[in-house]
């Protein structure tokens, strides 16, 4: 048998068959076992990001939805972006939404402390709506703190404590600032929101990525501003 | 080799894995250099990745992942070894290692290296993929070996039995063919070892032991029956008394890594034990240089 049919039956034991092929028979204890590690240890990945669902114990849909279509990168935001593209389609599936709902918050939250540009841009990427959080009253006051968008104008002392990483207990991050930001532009309907970007370059490139930007919707405006001119307002 | 090398003495590593991610890490005055699961680093932004630039400056960084999913039939993952220098180049690393394993196949990505038949297949297979890595990453590249059960059921579950070489052979021949560079992880070694009733010691010793640039120590545990690694637990004395017998063995002294969960810190105790072991093979193991250096 080659190396590749042995890996395959390897992990068909372990997995089942739809993922790796045909398998029969049962499987093996140490096939067992090596399959209970690997959930573990994607327990352990996940846990920063869930861990309030973890610790309600209703970790079960997003597991299935991992047993079926297993992560394809190391990076834990790659299986978070599947799984709110797979979300976004599954209205209709016998799933608690309110649960999946709030990990979908979950992962948002998870971004704004640790995830670079690519973490937002696969939430933007992702149909989330403004409507999902709102039927689960999300408050959404602690991510404007830590994405540092915030009304009225913050003041010149405040910009630059953003800019060395921290604001009063949140981290606010310069590279999650411009794909963070669309995202909680779309969140929040542009509705009257005054963003403040941290340092006049991420303003710049804000301002380039937002003025082009078709998905904002016909109305949506944004007031962009540099903190030492003060608000844009149209 | 990047200039942030470590001193002589320094010889007590620590590992941060995903548990110090966006936490307080506190590093014990003993640890000299750290050792970054890159798999949960290179990854992070925000506060997570702030620690690691904190402590850019305070301590030698070196690098291990199981992501290159080095025994896997899949196709290499580029966009993951291009990640990987980037981060190494970024953090100054001394060097990066991956282990002899497979950790996904057909696409499919797991936290968990798997087991594999020691064959010439194989071998060849993953010589040829730890030259294409060596061609990416511009440090030195270590291979570390994982806990495999083999000798117990594990057999049962590949069926070619022909041409299978034991676990020492198969790393002896990786490391000679790929001309590269071993992190042992010895509690691992260990746990093989155990599972085929053979003595830890005697099968390190049938290792190129010239070719082993650092060790990994960490606890174990019984989980289903099985021994597994844990960062958890508290440093076997079966371990201990190996790690003193191998060091013992060693023709120099070699950087030690400490695979302990950073969220519960490592007890003073153990830490006193360790690293009082360690400094007394590195007198040896210098009074034994001089002496060579006498005779000469």
């Amino acid at each position: 048998m080659s190396l590749a049919a042995e890996q395959r039956q390897f992990m068909a034991e372990l997995f089942g068959a739809e993922l790796f092929g045909e398998h029969e028979g049962e499987r093996s204890a140490l096939a067992e076992f090596y399959r209970q590690q690997a959930s573990s240890r994607l327990r352990e990945i996940l846990e920063p990001i869930y861990g309030e669902v973890l610790a309600a114990h209703e970790f079960e849909p997003y597991f299935r939805f991992l047993e079926e279509d297993p992560p394809r990168s190391m990076d834990p935001i790659e299986s978070v972006s599947r799984f709110l593209a797979w979300f976004a389609t599954s209205k209709s599936m016998d799933i608690d939404d309110c649960l999946l709902e709030r990990m979908s918050v979950l992962c948002c939250e998870y971004c704004v402390e640790n995830a670079p540009d690519a973490g937002w841009q696969a939430l933007e990427a992702s149909e989330l709506s403004a409507n999902s959080l709102h039927d689960v009253e999300v408050d959404l006051a602690p991510w404007v703190a830590k994405l540092g968008v915030l009304a009225p104008v913050p003041a010149r002392e405040q910009v630059d404590r953003w800019c060395t990483r921290d604001v009063d207990g949140f981290a606010c991050w310069p590279e999650t600032s411009p794909a963070a930001a669309r995202l909680l532009a779309r969140l929040y309907g542009l509705g009257g929101l005054r963003l403040e970007p941290k340092a006049p370059a991420l303003c710049e490139l804000a301002e380039h990525r937002f003025l082009g930007h078709r998905s904002l919707g016909q109305g949506s405006r944004l007031l962009l501003s540099d903190h030492e001119e003060g608000p844009v307002t149209e | 080799m990047s200039d942030r090398a470590m001193s002589e003495k320094s010889q007590l590593g620590m590992l941060l894995g995903r548990s110090a991610c966006g936490a307080t890490v506190d590093i014990p005055q003993e640890i000299s250099w750290l050792l970054l699961d890159c798999d949960v680093w290179m990854f992070t932004g925000g506060r997570s990745r702030a620690l690691i630039d904190t402590l850019l400056g305070e301590h030698p960084i070196a690098l291990s992942g199981r992501g290159m999913n080095l025994a896997s039939v899949d196709p290499m993952d580029f966009a993951y070894l291009k990640t990987l220098s980037r981060f190494a180049e970024e953090t100054q690393a001394m060097w990066a290692s991956d282990r002899l394993a497979f950790c996904g196949l057909d696409d499919r990505i797991f936290p968990q290296t798997f087991p594999m038949p020691y064959s010439e297949e194989l071998l060849s297979h993953v010589v040829s993929r730890i030259a294409v890595v060596r061609d990416i990453l511009e440090l030195p590249f270590l291979v570390e070996n994982i806990a495999t059960h083999a000798g117990t059921s594990c057999d049962t579950m590949f069926s070619n039995k022909k041409g299978r070489m034991s676990e020492v052979e198969f790393i002896t021949q990786v490391l000679e063919r790929a001309d590269c560079r071993m992190f042992l992880n010895l509690t691992a070694f260990m746990i093989t070892a155990m599972e085929q009733n053979a003595n830890p010691v005697q099968l390190v010793a049938q290792l190129p032991l010239e070719r082993l640039s650092a060790l990994r120590i960490c606890g174990h545990v019984v989980q289903s029956g099985f021994l597994v690694e844990s960062d958890t637990a508290a440093l076997s004395r079966e371990l201990c008394d190996v790690l003193e017998a191998v060091i013992a063995r060693l023709p120099n002294p070699v950087p030690i890594v400490w695979a302990r969960d950073s969220s519960t810190g490592i007890p003073r105790s153990e830490l006193s034990r360790i690293s009082g072991m360690l400094e007394h093979n590195f007198a040896r193991q210098s009074e034994r240089g001089q002496d060579q250096g006498l005779e000469t």
